[in-house]
């Protein structure tokens, strides 16, 4: 609930008085807002709202979600970089989703503008098909591109994002005749998919994992190992690695915050992040998205994202000028 | 020449400029092509809707020459009151959303509206105070209480 | 057909209906506010639902989803400011008839329309679920690409007064349209260096400067006149049963529109809606009287609009797939509600599907006997004077650009577009073309060159199916059509115009 007072006579006094560091020790007393920089309903959104739920749940806090979407998800993230570091401003985001953001637009916010509290949730980035196609791997489909120069089309789930600069490593590293098709967002690539309009389509997994189990699209490959998918049977999937293409695509959602945010503030909210992570509750609900949830706390969680950043501006300037 | 006249052949060397500029821009624009959608890029799209403006203008700017005027036009001949008006009214909403990130919602809103309400001629302060005290207290319930807008 | 009856069943037992109501009179409220959209309303309710199953959660979802439609017609009547972007083309003829004094006859006719059309769209898109899922999935971009260019070129149906300036107004919004990255190879146009401008121009936010602030700027000059307050006396007569007989093909016409368009998921509402009222118009015999308070003219749309919904609920259910912000809203709620959407949706969890379905059918109905009985009330609170009016109408515009994504520029948008609306009104533009182009313009270009991508860069795509032959050919006739309506009306021009100078 909303402290209607606070919130009025707060920002006057705020502005005579500075609030110090006793705000880390009773962190949080006020309401989180939770930067989902993307659109309402889609894949990110849905994942920030079910940690924002559990948070909720383990820590007693009021958390709430406000989508600020734009610019594949730099204008949220621009937002919080620029809000005041008290950690009741954070983001929601992917980390491929904002590497492969910063390497196809120059941004005013960069990777070093944020403390990474910790992610939650990672998953490869898959390659589907539909059945019919008659396409049962990404061997058959790299086969056939070899084959029928020109005419295979791989779609993607954005036009700048992670799944675009995945096509262009299949295609680039393997230097294979395929036209990529970069439709407007994970919607209209699976609307694409299951018209069976395109050979084959790259999307975070675990999207479209109904249909998979169903039968009706196939998964012919990934970006990484799909060993934590909640669906065995799919789990030895071939990866790009296995198939000659020397990169590993995936994304991890997790929290970040401004990066003047005292250190304190920052290991509380990592450790309620924590133990929302391993709650039940959003156990059950990740895993009937597709993945067991994966606590990565904040240094590992930061580690590996510079290097990501690197690979894709190399993919970039290597197949995609 | 006529006002109305005038008017359009400003109007029509104005729009056909801008579709000049539009066709400048579009060449200098960078051409990504790694997606083979039949020749079309990033500028074609735009070149081509600027060269129909700059021909649809030059059209207009032809009529308007010959003295034939196209449609209705009311323009811009307004009492100077309804010009403070709409210029206050402007001055105000661009404050106002200069303002929103920095001071508080309640306290920006009742100023606007009370200004507003100054502005249109309203004389009676007690009307004017009432009803920008229940405005700014329903506004500030439904959008930041229930709503919990992040403004 | 049994299912559909348990779905019913589910719908009608007292929680669920009170839901279900609930959402539709707040749908209706927030539909009004100019600047509140359907999205928004339901983002907000999703945290209320979590502690709730999902069938109830989604039934007061599908209420506002159904509420907002006719909402957004009230405040597009009475003030010209459409509530939400779906209820812009019924103020052309909305506003008027309010302004000669029948305000309740123009609401009486929008809630007939939006409860007439929700309930053909409803029942086409049941009674048709498979070739309607069947229509979702196979729509290519192409098909798309072409509804667009179809819609656009009926614009003429848009001009009141001169065909040059409304094409041109036409041109101006498909310029504006292509700022903002590319849509296929994300390279920037026209930012100007903006990193805010990359996103383009937002396109709810340019509406609400099109249609809300520009009319408060435009009617300025109405405010303090005496006449304006006295008025016509009005009238709060509610249309009759024949009248709304009468425009019985007005009401299918929008109706058919509103399904098909609704389930090829890209089109939207808001295209829709325009290209029904243009149709109606070029088939009407009075056409010259539509833009002055025709009936028709506030039939098509507004059936259009709530038929749409029967079309969009199909895709999101049987596909996973949505049609509309709403919609994906929905889909995140079914997720979080521990429900997979997707294929196997009508088939894993049928009770829900088909109650949700039965449940958009009794939103329809709820929102009808909603609306009916505010139309007074609003016609009372918002034929007041506009000076008072006005000032909250500009904060909701700027709480309403700001609030469709949280961010201040929407709101400088929907500023600058509300300056740029009064300018080209004033000059004799009509900016519902502008409004056009804006909204046609990007779904044309990004579906059109996605499909050229496929198709490798053959252009022939855009014809290789017989139906799209048929749209071509369509296109082409009209376009015929409309270069012979304009000949003829500057040759008709000619006489009166030599009498001007």
């Amino acid at each position: 609930m909303r402290h209607w007072l606070l919130r009025a006579i707060g920002p006057v006094l705020g502005l005579a008085l500075a609030v110090g560091p006793a705000a880390a020790a009773d962190y949080p007393s006020d309401t989180i807002h939770m930067i989902v920089p993307w659109k309402a309903g889609g894949g990110t959104d849905r994942l920030g709202r079910g940690i924002a739920e559990a948070m909720e749940a383990v820590s007693g806090a009021t958390i709430v979600v406000d989508n600020v979407d734009g610019a594949g998800g730099i204008t949220g993230s621009l937002k919080v970089a620029r809000s005041k570091p008290d950690g009741y401003t954070v983001l929601m985001n992917g980390t491929s989703d904002m590497t492969a953001a910063m390497t196809f637009q120059k941004v005013p916010v960069s990777l070093d503008d944020f403390k990474y509290v910790g992610g939650f949730f990672t998953s490869p980035t898959w390659i589907l098909s539909h059945k019919d196609r008659g396409i049962d791997s990404l061997e058959a489909l790299i086969a056939k591109a070899k084959a029928e120069p020109g005419t295979v089309t791989i779609g993607t789930a954005g036009p700048a994002g992670a799944q675009m600069l995945m096509a262009a490593a299949i295609k680039g590293y393997l230097d294979l005749d395929v036209r990529i098709v970069p439709f407007s967002g994970g919607a209209d690539l699976t609307k694409a998919l299951l018209g069976n309009q395109v050979d084959a389509g790259i999307i975070h997994a675990p999207v479209m994992l109904p249909e998979v189990k169903e039968g009706l699209i196939k998964v012919i490959g990934t970006g990484r190992p799909l060993t934590r998918l909640a669906y065995e049977p799919l789990r030895g999937t071939p990866t790009l690695k296995d198939n000659g293409i020397p990169v590993e695509i995936g994304i991890t959602r997790g929290v970040f915050v401004p990066k003047g945010t005292p250190d304190a503030v920052v290991q509380k909210l990592a450790a309620i992040l924590e133990k929302a992570t391993e709650s039940d509750k959003f156990k059950a609900f990740a895993v009937s998205f597709g993945f067991e949830p994966d606590w990565i706390p904040g240094p590992e969680f930061e580690a590996p994202i510079r290097g990501e950043l690197k690979t894709f501006q190399e993919i970039k300037q290597k197949y995609l000028q | 020449m006529e006002r109305p006249a005038r008017r359009d052949l400003v109007t029509a060397v104005a729009l056909a400029a801008l579709g000049a500029f539009v066709i400048w821009k579009s060449r200098a624009a960078a051409d990504v092509a790694f997606v083979d959608a039949g020749g079309v890029t990033p500028g074609t799209l735009p070149t081509i809707y600027a060269v129909i403006l700059v021909v649809l203008s030059a059209l207009l700017g032809w009529q308007a020459l010959r003295g034939r005027i196209a449609g209705k036009a009311a323009a811009f001949r307004f009492p100077p009151l309804v010009w403070a008006r709409i210029l206050g009214t402007l001055a105000l909403l661009i404050a106002y959303a200069v303002l929103l990130p920095s001071l508080p919602f309640w306290l920006l809103t009742f100023v606007f509206l009370a200004g507003l309400f100054l502005l249109y001629g309203h004389r009676r302060p007690l009307a004017m105070l009432a009803t920008a005290v229940l405005g700014t207290a329903g506004l500030e319930l439904v959008f930041i209480y229930l709503l919990g807008l992040p403004i | 057909m049994w299912q559909l009856l348990s779905g019913f069943a589910s719908v009608l037992e007292p929680f669920h209906f009170l839901m279900l109501t609930i959402g539709a009179a707040l749908g209706i409220l927030v539909g009004a506010l100019p600047g509140l959209s359907s999205p928004m309303a339901i983002i907000v309710l999703l945290p209320i639902t979590y502690g709730m199953e999902p069938l109830p959660a989604l039934l007061m979802m599908v209420g506002v989803y159904v509420g907002t439609k006719l909402g957004g017609s009230f405040s597009a009547i009475l003030l010209r400011t459409p509530g939400t972007p779906a209820a812009a083309c019924t103020a052309l003829d909305g506003y008027p008839m309010a302004q000669k004094g029948e305000a309740a006859r123009a609401l009486g006719l929008a809630t007939i329309g939006s409860a007439l059309g929700g309930t053909i769209g409803w029942i086409i898109a049941v009674a048709f679920l498979p070739l309607i899922a069947a229509v979702a999935v196979n729509s290519g971009n192409a098909d798309i690409a072409l509804i667009g260019t179809a819609g656009l070129v009926m614009v003429s149906a848009f001009v009141r007064g001169s065909t040059l300036k409304g094409l041109i107004g036409v041109v101006i919004g498909l310029l504006i349209g292509t700022v903002g990255l590319d849509p296929i190879t994300a390279s920037e146009r026209f930012t100007f260096g903006s990193f805010y401008l990359t996103e383009g121009i937002p396109f709810g936010a340019a509406l609400i400067g099109f249609f809300g602030i520009a009319v408060v700027l435009a009617d300025m000059e109405l405010i303090g006149l005496r006449q304006e307050l006295v008025a016509k006396a009005v009238n709060m007569k509610m249309p009759s049963f024949r009248e709304v007989v009468r425009g019985r093909w007005a009401i299918l016409i929008g109706s058919l529109y509103g399904t098909g368009v609704g389930a090829v998921p890209g089109v939207g509402a808001e295209g829709a809606t325009w290209l029904a009222y243009a149709t109606v118009r070029n088939k009407s015999k009075d056409r010259a009287e539509f833009g002055k308070g025709h009936p028709e003219g506030v039939l098509a749309p507004e059936s259009c609009n709530n038929a749409v919904t029967g079309g969009t609920m199909l895709p999101m259910l049987t596909l996973g797939i949505p049609g509309d912000g709403s919609t994906a809203i929905m889909l995140g709620a079914l997720v979080l509600h521990g429900v997979e959407p997707g294929v196997l949706l009508m088939r894993d969890h049928a009770d829900l599907a088909w109650g949700i379905l039965a449940g958009l059918f009794v939103a329809t109905i709820m929102s009808f006997v909603i609306g009916w009985s505010l139309v007074r009330a609003f016609v009372y609170v918002l034929t007041k004077d506009r000076s008072w009016l006005f000032p909250f109408v500009l904060v909701l515009a700027v709480l309403g650009a700001f609030a469709s994504s949280n961010a201040m520029f929407p709101v400088f948008v929907a500023i600058g577009c509300g300056v740029l609306g009064f300018v080209l009104e004033r000059l004799g533009f009509p900016i519902v073309t502008t409004v056009l182009g804006l909204i046609l313009g990007p779904i044309i270009e990004y579906n059109a060159r996605v499909a050229l991508a496929i198709s490798g860069g053959d252009w022939g795509t855009f014809i290789d199916a017989p139906h799209r032959i048929v749209a071509v050919a369509l296109i082409v006739l009209l376009l015929g059509w409309e270069i012979r309506q304009a000949f003829r009306a500057s040759h008709e021009a000619r006489a009166p115009a030599a009498a001007q100078t």
